[in-house]
C-alpha cells in the first residue's frame, strides 16, 4: 500500500508558529529598547530653523546667532508655513517664522519678556525685526516705479499691516491723479514677501486697469537673479544683496519691517519666554532639553 | 514616360534619404541632452570642485554653504542619501518580491486579473502625493508612536520611499516570474516537488535577472526621489550622518532634498549655486554606477543562465565552493560585529540563537508546513502591501472629497490658495504635459524607428540606448537643475512654460523610446518583407505597413509620459512654476501646476489643509485615470497582437 | 486480467478545460512492467489523459476533473489525496527537453534534495546511478558540474528521463519523448524504455506509429476526447475492432 494521504503535522506547526511569535516579541523589546534611548518626547528640543538660503535665516544668524553656527541637530524647512506646521505637529518644537505666521496652532515666545507683536516691533522694544526689500535694475521706472511708490503710500502700508507685517512710519497717501500705466509688470522672489505684493497688485490693477502684473515666489535669491537678468522687473527679497549679488547695478527700496516670532508647540509648558541669550543658546545646541532651561 | 519615372525615383530616393536622417536626428537626441546634462552640471559644478578641491567636497564632513567660512562637505549628504536608500530597500524588496510571487503564483485567475493593473496603478502615484501623506500623516504617527522627539527621520523617508517603490519592483518582478517558462515548473512538479519547493528553488532562481532589474530599477528610483523624501526627512542643516549609525529615528538630509531646499533661493553663480551643482553631479553618478552595476550583474546572471558556459572553469567546482563558503562566513562575520558595535553584546546573542533556532526548527519541520508557513509569509506580504496603499488612498480620498466641487475645480486660488480652487494649476499642467509630449514623442518615436527600422544592432544603437538608458535613470531633480542652468539663465527663457516643457520632455523622452521600440518589435517581419516584395521602398513600408499596427503601443508609452510628466514636481521646481493665480499667455511665462501647487500648500501654507487633500485627489484621479487609460489600451492592444 | 492486477485504473473519467470538454468517460487499466501508448490524431487528448496521471492537470486553474483514477486500488483524486506523493511515486518526461537552467548534478540531484536527502555521497550516488540508467553517464560524466542547457537535445532528454528516474518512482510518463529529436537520439531513447520496463511502468504518447508498434505491449487509441479501443498492440496494429482505429493506423486520417 502506498502512503499519498496527508498527515497532520499540527505539533510542529505549533512549535513553528510559537518560535515565530518568541522572534516578533524579542524583536518588539529590542524595538523598543532602542526607542526608550530617545528619552521623552516634548522635552527633548527639537529646533526647527530655515534653509540656509532663505533671507530670515540669514537675519536670526547674523542678529540672534552673532554668526555662530547653528547646531546641528537643527531640522530645516523651506518656508515659514513649513515652520509654523512643522512646529504646531511636534510637541517639543521651537522655530523663528515671520510675524505674519503666528497663529493658534503655535504659542509665541516672549522675548527679552517683550510680547512678539506689531506694536512692539514699531517701539522699537521687541528685538528681532528686519527690513523687507524690493530690488529693481537701476533707479525704478514706469510701472516698477509707481507700484513701489503705491507700496510704501498709506495705502501700501495698510495691506502689509493686514497681512501681519510692520509698517513704515510716517507715509503719505499714494496720488494717482493724471497717471496711466500699461503694458506688463513682473515681480518675483521672497515668498515672505509674497503675500504682501500679491494683495498690493490686485488693488493696484484697480488703479491701473491696463496693466498686466504678475506675482511669483522662487524666493529671494531666485528674485534678485531674475531682476539682474532682466527677467523681472521687481526682485522681492527678505535680506540684503550678497556679495555675489552686489556691482549688477540693484537698487533697493524698503517696503516694511518683519518682526521675527519665536513660537513653541501650543502643547509646551515649560517656557512663555526665553532671553535672547537663552535663544542663542538653545539654537547653539547648548541646551538640548526643555527641563534645562529653567536651570 | 522614361522622365518621369526617373524623376520620381529620384524624388522618392531623395525623400527615403531625408527620412533617414531626419530618424538619425532624432535618435542621436537622447545622446545630445545626457551629454548636455552632464556638461551643464559640470560646467556649474566646476568652480567649486577648483576652489574647494573635489576630494575635500566629497568626504567633507559639513554642508554649510552659507556659514563663515562656508563649509561644502558633502559626505554626510552622500550617506545620508544611501541609508534613506538602504532602509527604503529593506522594507520594499521582501514586500515586492513577496507580493510579486503572490501574484504569478499564488493568486486564483480572478484575483490575479484585478490586483495586477492595481498595482500597475499605483505605481503611478506622483510622489508629491506620497510626500503630502508623509508629511500630514506618517511623520506625526511615527513621533506620537515611537514617543520620539520627531518624526521626521530617516525611518520616515524610508517607509515612505519603501512603499514608493514597492509597486515598481513589484510589477516588474512579477513580470519576470511570469515569464519563468511553465515547462520548468512541470519538470520541478513531476519529480514530487511541493509548490513552494518549485517556487523557491526553480521559479525565482529562474527569474534572478528580471527581479534582480527590478529591484535596482526601485533603487535607482528610490535614490533619485526628491518630493517624498524632502518632506519627511528632517533635513538637519548641516547635513548629519546619523549617531549611532542604526538611529532610524534620526532626521537625515538626502542630496535630492538639498537641492530641492535650497536650490530655489541661492544667489546664482555663488560658490554655493555651484556647489549645488556638485552636488548634482554626484547624483548623477552614483546613479551611473547603479546602472552600470546592474548592467553587469545582470548580464552575469543572464550568461551563467542561458549558456553552457563551454569555458573551461579558471577554479575546480569544489574549490569554488569552499571560497563561496569561507565568503559566506566571513561575511556573516563581518555583519556579527557591526551588529555588536551597533546594538551591543545581549541583542547579538539573542539573534545568533534565534537564527539557530530558526535554522534548527526548520530542518526538522516537515515539507508541507514548510510550504504553508512560506504560502502564509507571502500572502501576508501582499496584505501589508495591500493595506499600506489602501490607507494612503483612503486618507487622500476621504479628506480630499470634501474639497471637491465645480467651483473648486473652476476658479482660482485666493487667500494664498486657503480657499477657492485649483483652476490655473489644472490648465498649467495641461499645458507642461502638452508641450512635453509634442516635443517628446516625435523625438523619440523618429528614435526608435531608427533604432529598430534603418539600423543592424552595432555599435551606433549600442551608444544610442546606453544614452537613453542613462537618460531613464536620471534622477527628476537633476533634469531640473540643467533646465534652470540651460533654459532658465543660458537661453535666457527664464521661469516659463517652455523651460518646463522641454525639460518634462527630455525627462520623459526615453520612456516614449522604448515603448514605441516594443511596438516596433511586435510588428512581424513578413509583413515588412511583404511589403518591400510589392516594391515599397523603406519609408513607405514604414509609414502604410509598420506604423499602424504598432500606433497602439506607441499611443501606450505616449499616455504613461503623460502621467508621469502630469505628476513629476521636481523637473518643473526651478524651471517654470511659480505658487500664483495666474494662467499663462505666452510660453515665455510661468505656471502654476498641480504637484507643485500641493506641494506648496502642504509645506508652505498653514490652515489650507482642506485644498491640500482636494488638490492631491484631483492630482491622483487625473494621473491614476491617464495611467488607467495606458494600461486598458495596452492590455487591448495585447489581445489584438495575435496574427 | 482482474482489475487487481492494473496498476493504475481509470473510472469513468470527465475532463473540462473550463466550458469546454476534453476527456469523455474514459474508462482503462495500465499493467505493471509494461508499456503502454497512447495514440490518436492531434489534440484527441493524450497529453489531457497523461498529466491526468500524475495529477499534472492541477496546475492549470480552470481544469476540472470527476470520475476516479486508482493508483494500487487509491483514487488519487480523493480530496485528502496529496498530489506531491502521487508525483513522487508516478514520475513525467515531457516533449520537449526541459532541464531546469542548472548543472548536470544539479538536474538530477534535484529530485532527492527536495525530499529531503541531504548526504553528498548519497546524492552523488543517486546522480550516478540513475544517470547510468538513462544511458548518459559516459557522456557527461566529467562534465557534470556544468550547465545542463549545454548539452544537445536528445541528452537532454535523457537527462530529463535520469531525472524522473532518480527519486524511484513505479511510473514514468512520457509524453511524446522523442517528437523533438532526430533518429538516433530517438533509437536510443526507444532502448532505454525497453531495458527500463523491467523496473517500470512506462505510459507513452506518440505519434509514430512504428514507434508504438516497436516498443508497446499496449495500445490506446484516441479520438475527440474518447478512448475508441484498447488492447494489446499487436491485436490494435493487426487486427482492430473498431473501423476508426484502422481508419487511423492505416493513415487514411490523422
Ligand atoms: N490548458 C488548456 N486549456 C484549454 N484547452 C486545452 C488546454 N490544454 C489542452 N486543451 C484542449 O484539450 C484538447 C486535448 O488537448 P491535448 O493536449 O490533450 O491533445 P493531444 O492529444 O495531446 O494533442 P497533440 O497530439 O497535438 O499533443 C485540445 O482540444 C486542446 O485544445
Ligand atoms: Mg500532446
Amino acid at each position: 500500500m502506498i502512503t499519498i494521504y496527508q498527515q497532520k503535522e499540527k505539533q510542529k506547526a505549533g512549535m513553528m508558529i510559537i518560535s515565530i511569535i518568541v522572534i516578533l516579541a524579542l524583536s518588539t523589546i529590542w524595538f523598543s529598547g532602542c526607542v526608550q534611548q530617545q528619552g521623552q518626547s516634548g522635552e527633548a528640543i527639537v529646533l526647527i530653523g530655515r534653509d540656509s538660503t532663505s533671507g530670515t535665516r540669514e537675519f536670526f544668524w547674523t542678529y540672534v546667532m552673532g554668526k555662530a553656527n547653528f547646531s546641528a541637530s537643527l531640522l530645516e524647512k523651506n518656508s515659514n508655513g513649513a515652520v509654523q506646521q512643522t512646529v504646531a505637529q511636534t510637541p517639543g518644537a521651537i522655530g523663528y517664522v515671520g510675524l505674519g505666521y503666528v497663529d493658534s496652532t503655535v504659542k509665541a515666545l516672549k522675548i527679552n519678556n517683550i510680547s512678539a507683536n506689531v506694536q512692539n516691533v514699531l517701539a522699537g522694544t521687541y528685538p528681532i525685526s528686519r527690513d523687507l526689500y524690493m530690488f529693481t535694475k537701476g533707479n525704478a521706472t514706469g510701472p516698477a516705479k509707481e507700484f513701489i511708490l503705491y507700496l510704501q503710500s498709506t495705502e501700501g502700508q495698510a495691506i502689509v499691516t493686514q497681512e501681519g507685517f510692520v509698517p513704515l512710519q510716517n507715509t503719505a497717501h499714494y496720488n494717482t491723479s493724471g497717471k496711466t500705466l500699461s503694458g506688463t509688470l513682473t515681480i518675483s522672489g521672497s515668498t515672505t514677501v509674497l503675500p504682501i505684493a500679491d494683495k498690493a497688485a490686485t488693488s493696484f490693477k484697480i488703479l491701473y486697469p491696463g496693466l498686466t502684473i504678475t506675482v511669483t515666489g522662487g524666493g529671494s535669491g531666485a528674485g534678485i537673479s531674475a531682476v539682474s537678468q532682466g527677467t523681472a522687473d521687481i526682485g522681492m527679497s527678505s535680506r540684503d544683496l550678497q556679495t555675489s549679488e552686489q556691482g549688477k547695478g540693484l537698487v533697493k527700496y524698503i517696503i516694511g519691517k518683519d518682526g521675527i516670532a519665536i513660537i513653541v508647540n501650543p502643547q509646551n509648558t515649560y517656557a512663555e519666554g526665553l532671553t535672547l541669550a537663552q535663544l542663542k543658546s538653545i539654537y547653539l545646541g547648548d541646551i538640548t532639553n526643555w527641563k534645562d532651561l529653567s536651570k | 514616360m522614361v522622365k518621369i519615372f526617373h524623376l520620381s525615383w529620384k524624388g522618392s530616393l531623395l525623400k527615403e534619404k531625408g527620412m533617414k536622417t531626419l530618424f538619425f536626428l532624432s535618435a542621436i537626441s537622447a545622446i545630445i541632452v545626457i551629454f548636455s546634462i552632464i556638461f551643464f552640471l559640470f560646467r556649474d559644478a566646476y568652480p567649486i570642485f577648483q576652489k574647494e578641491g573635489v576630494v575635500d567636497f566629497l568626504i567633507g564632513m559639513r554642508w554649510y554653504p552659507t556659514g563663515q567660512p562656508p563649509l561644502y562637505g558633502a559626505f554626510p549628504l552622500i550617506v545620508d542619501t544611501l541609508l534613506v536608500t538602504l532602509g527604503a530597500m529593506l522594507i520594499a524588496i521582501p514586500l515586492s518580491i513577496g507580493s510579486a510571487i503572490f501574484i504569478a503564483e499564488l493568486a486564483t485567475p480572478r484575483m490575479k486579473a484585478i490586483i495586477k493593473p492595481a498595482i500597475e496603478l499605483l505605481a503611478g502615484i506622483p510622489s508629491v502625493v506620497f510626500g503630502f501623506f508623509g508629511l500630514i500623516v506618517l511623520v506625526t504617527w511615527l513621533q506620537i508612536t515611537f514617543d520620539v522627539p520627531t518624526g521626521e527621520s530617516w525611518l520616515a523617508g524610508s517607509i515612505l520611499l519603501g512603499i514608493m517603490a514597492i509597486p515598481t519592483i513589484t510589477s516588474v518582478a512579477e513580470d519576470a516570474i511570469s515569464s519563468v517558462p511553465r515547462e520548468y515548473k512541470e519538470g520541478s512538479l513531476a519529480v514530487g516537488a511541493t509548490r513552494w519547493q518549485t517556487i523557491s528553488k526553480i521559479v525565482v532562481p529562474s527569474a534572478i535577472s528580471g527581479i534582480t532589474a527590478a529591484i535596482i530599477l526601485g533603487i535607482g528610483r528610490a535614490i533619485g526621489e526628491t518630493m517624498a523624501v524632502m518632506m519627511v526627512c528632517g533635513n538637519p542643516t548641516y547635513g548629519l550622518i546619523p549617531n549611532p549609525i542604526t538611529n532610524v529615528f534620526a532626521p537625515i538630509k538626502t542630496l535630492t532634498a538639498t537641492l530641492g531646499i535650497e536650490m530655489g533661493e541661492v544667489a546664482t553663480g555663488s560658490d554655493h549655486y555651484s556647489a549645488l551643482f556638485g552636488l548634482a553631479l554626484i547624483l548623477l553618478i552614483i546613479t551611473l554606477i547603479v546602472n552600470i552595476l546592474a548592467t553587469l550583474i545582470l548580464g552575469r546572471l543572464k550568461e551563467k543562465q542561458r549558456s553552457g558556459s563551454k569555458r573551461l572553469p579558471i577554479i575546480s567546482f569544489e574549490l569554488a565552493k569552499k571560497i563561496k563558503q569561507s565568503l559566506y562566513l566571513f561575511i556573516g562575520i563581518v555583519i556579527i560585529i557591526i551588529l555588536l558595535m551597533a546594538v551591543g553584546i545581549i541583542p547579538v546573542i539573542c539573534i545568533l540563537i534565534i537564527i539557530a533556532l530558526m535554522y534548527y526548527s526548520l530542518k526538522k519541520i516537515s515539507i508541507k508546513i514548510k510550504q504553508k508557513i512560506a504560502f502564509s509569509i507571502i500572502s501576508l506580504s501582499i496584505i501589508i502591501v495591500i493595506i499600506f496603499l489602501g490607507i494612503i488612498l483612503a486618507y487622500i480620498v476621504t479628506n480630499g472629497v470634501g474639497a471637491l466641487s465645480w467651483e473648486f475645480l473652476t476658479t482660482g486660488p485666493s487667500n494664498l490658495g486657503r480657499s477657492g480652487g485649483i483652476f490655473p494649476s489644472i490648465i498649467g499642467t495641461l499645458y507642461l504635459v502638452a508641450g512635453a509630449i509634442a516635443i517628446s514623442l516625435p523625438l523619440g518615436v523618429g528614435a526608435a524607428i531608427f533604432l529598430h527600422e534603418y539600423t543592424k544592432e552595432g555599435i551606433v544603437t549600442k551608444i544610442i540606448r546606453a544614452g537613453a538608458d542613462l537618460l531613464n535613470g536620471t534622477p527628476s531633480i537633476v533634469f531640473g537643475l540643467f533646465g534652470f542652468a540651460f533654459f532658465v539663465l543660458y537661453l535666457k527663457f527664464g521661469f516659463s512654460l517652455l523651460a518646463g516643457q522641454i525639460t518634462l520632455a527630455f525627462m520623459i523622452l526615453p520612456t516614449i523610446i522604448r515603448t514605441t521600440e516594443e511596438a516596433l518589435k511586435s510588428v512581424p517581419q513578413s509583413l515588412r518583407e511583404g511589403s518591400y516584395a510589392l516594391g515599397a521602398t523603406k519609408w513607405q513600408t514604414i509609414r502604410k505597413v509598420v506604423l499602424p499596427p504598432a500606433a497602439p503601443g506607441i499611443l501606450t508609452g505616449a499616455i504613461l509620459g503623460i502621467g508621469r510628466a502630469a505628476g513629476e514636481t521636481a523637473p518643473i521646481l526651478f524651471t517654470a512654476v511659480v505658487f500664483s493665480n495666474f494662467i499663462p499667455s505666452s510660453l515665455l511665462q510661468p505656471v502654476n501646476a498641480l504637484p507643485y501647487h500641493l506641494f506648496t500648500l502642504a509645506t508652505s501654507i498653514p490652515g489650507s489643509k482642506e485644498n491640500q487633500a482636494g488638490t492631491a485627489l484631483v492630482l491622483l484621479l487625473l494621473v491614476i485615470g491617464i495611467y488607467l487609460i495606458a494600461i486598458l489600451l495596452r492590455n487591448r492592444f495585447r489581445k489584438n497582437m495575435k496574427w | 486480467m482482474t482489475s487487481k492486477d492494473k496498476l493504475i485504473r481509470t473510472e469513468t473519467l470527465n475532463l473540462w478545460y473550463g466550458e469546454k470538454q476534453a476527456l469523455y468517460d474514459i474508462t482503462l487499466g495500465i499493467l505493471p512492467n509494461k508499456i503502454t501508448a497512447l495514440i490518436g490524431p492531434s489534440g484527441c487528448g493524450k497529453s489531457t489523459l497523461i498529466r491526468c496521471f500524475n495529477r499534472m492537470n492541477d496546475v492549470i486553474d480552470k481544469c476540472k476533473i470527476t470520475g476516479k483514477i486508482f493508483f494500487h486500488e487509491t483514487d488519487i483524486y480523493r480530496p485528502d489525496a496529496d498530489a506531491v506523493e502521487v508525483r513522487k511515486k508516478i514520475g513525467m518526461v515531457f516533449q520537449k527537453p526541459n532541464p531546469f537552467p542548472k548543472t548536470i548534478y544539479e538536474n538530477v540531484a534535484y529530485g532527492s534534495k527536495v525530499q529531503g536527502i541531504t548526504n553528498k555521497n548519497q546524492l552523488d550516488e543517486i546522480v550516478e546511478k540513475s544517470l547510468k540508467n538513462a544511458a548518459l553517464w559516459d557522456e557527461v560524466k566529467d562534465r557534470l558540474h556544468e550547465s545542463a542547457m549545454g548539452l544537445s537535445g536528445g541528452q537532454q532528454q535523457r537527462l530529463c528521463i535520469a531525472r524522473s528516474l532518480s527519486i524511484e518512482p513505479e511510473v514514468i510518463l512520457m509524453d511524446e519523448p522523442c517528437s523533438a529529436l532526430d533518429p538516433i537520439a530517438t533509437a536510443k531513447i526507444e532502448d532505454l524504455m525497453t531495458g527500463l520496463k523491467k523496473k517500470y511502468t512506462v505510459i507513452i504518447v506518440t505519434h509514430n506509429m512504428q514507434q508504438a508498434a516497436r516498443v508497446s505491449d499496449y495500445t490506446a487509441y484516441m479520438y475527440l476526447g474518447k478512448l475508441i479501443e484498447f488492447g494489446e498492440t499487436k491485436q490494435i496494429f493487426e487486427n482492430p475492432k473498431e473501423e476508426l482505429t484502422e481508419n487511423y493506423i492505416t493513415g487514411r486520417f490523422g
